[in-house]
């Protein structure tokens, strides 16, 4: 039994010229939701940012036309899921290894590179076959240019995963749901 | 068009236009920023004054356009940036990247000091 005290879901496009108008939807339901407006204002940025990524991260790579949004709200966190039954999250990690999903067995319990973006650098820990959570590490103090020359062009997935407090994503191989959740403290 | 520019001497002021700044402008953006790059000019400062609204496709056409810039001794400022926006720059550290400055006057003092 999941202990949710608030919980709703809505169907949107997947599609890239939907993504400003489907945000506005999702925001527009947090700021009228009674049950949502505990969420600090300062936290209602971080979910915009993230959602905004998710739902470009959907319409670039997950070759769908729809997703489903879940919100829900258990204990102090604010949680995120978005769902679609699209492409599995293929990942290019350490310079130019491939990393899919399910997971082959040598690749399990490992942490991979994803890139890096000025002083952090995103990481992806494969916690089971179908299952992996996305974390930053600061580098040491770089300036520039040396900075700029270590500077991915890609900030989706490093947006999400500094935006929220915890990001992870799971594959369903029997039913090829994939879920993308991101958790936001609101203590 | 994305921006619009006003050329003073060697220096571009480029402002962006639409208020937001995301996957569906971001390619002309960049397009537009390296014409600018490519026709030699000193500084190009961009002013975000419009935009209310920035994503991942945007900031990497913006650190693109820098790359391209540096070995041809083109510096890029940032300008008038909106604290929503401001504040995302500041989550992913591009304030370590970008210069930044609350306006054009105070970019150009930075220049001439």
């Amino acid at each position: 039994m999941n202990n949710y005290r608030y919980q709703k879901s809505f169907q949107f496009s997947n599609k890239a010229e939907d993504v400003s108008s489907v945000l506005s939807i999702c925001m527009k339901h947090m700021q009228d939701s009674e049950e949502l407006r505990v969420v600090p204002e300062d936290i209602q940025s971080r979910v915009k940012w993230a959602l905004t990524e998710l739902l470009i991260n959907g319409a670039k790579h997950a070759g769908t036309t729809e997703t489903l949004f879940h919100f829900k709200l258990r204990e102090k966190f604010l949680i995120i899921e978005k769902e679609d039954f699209g492409n599995p999250l293929f990942l290019k990690v350490n310079g130019s290894q491939r990393l899919s999903w399910p997971v082959a067995a040598p690749f399990l319990n490992q942490h991979f590179d994803v890139y890096e973006n000025g002083m952090d650098s995103l990481r992806i820990y494969t916690e089971t076959s179908n299952s992996a959570f996305f974390l930053v590490e600061e580098i040491e103090d770089v300036e520039m240019p040396e900075l700029l020359i270590n500077t991915s062009e890609h900030f989706g997935l490093m947006i999400i995963a500094k935006a929220s407090d915890h990001f992870t994503y799971s594959l369903d191989q029997q039913t090829g749901r994939n879920i993308f959740r991101i958790t936001f403290n609101l203590a | 068009m994305i921006l619009q520019v006003n050329q003073v001497q060697d220096i571009t002021q480029a402002t962006i236009l639409p208020e937001e700044a995301s996957l569906a402008n971001a390619d002309k953006f960049k397009e537009e920023m390296i014409t600018l790059i490519v026709e030699g000019t000193k500084l190009i400062i961009v002013n975000f004054e419009n935009v209310n609204y920035i994503d991942s496709s945007f900031l990497g056409s913006l650190v693109v356009a820098l790359k391209y810039a540096m070995p041809r001794k083109t510096d890029i400022y940032l300008v008038a940036l909106k604290p929503d926006v401001r504040n995302l720059l500041t989550l992913i550290r591009m304030d370590k990247v970008f210069k930044i400055y609350k306006n054009f006057d105070q970019a150009m003092d930075a220049l001439n000091q």
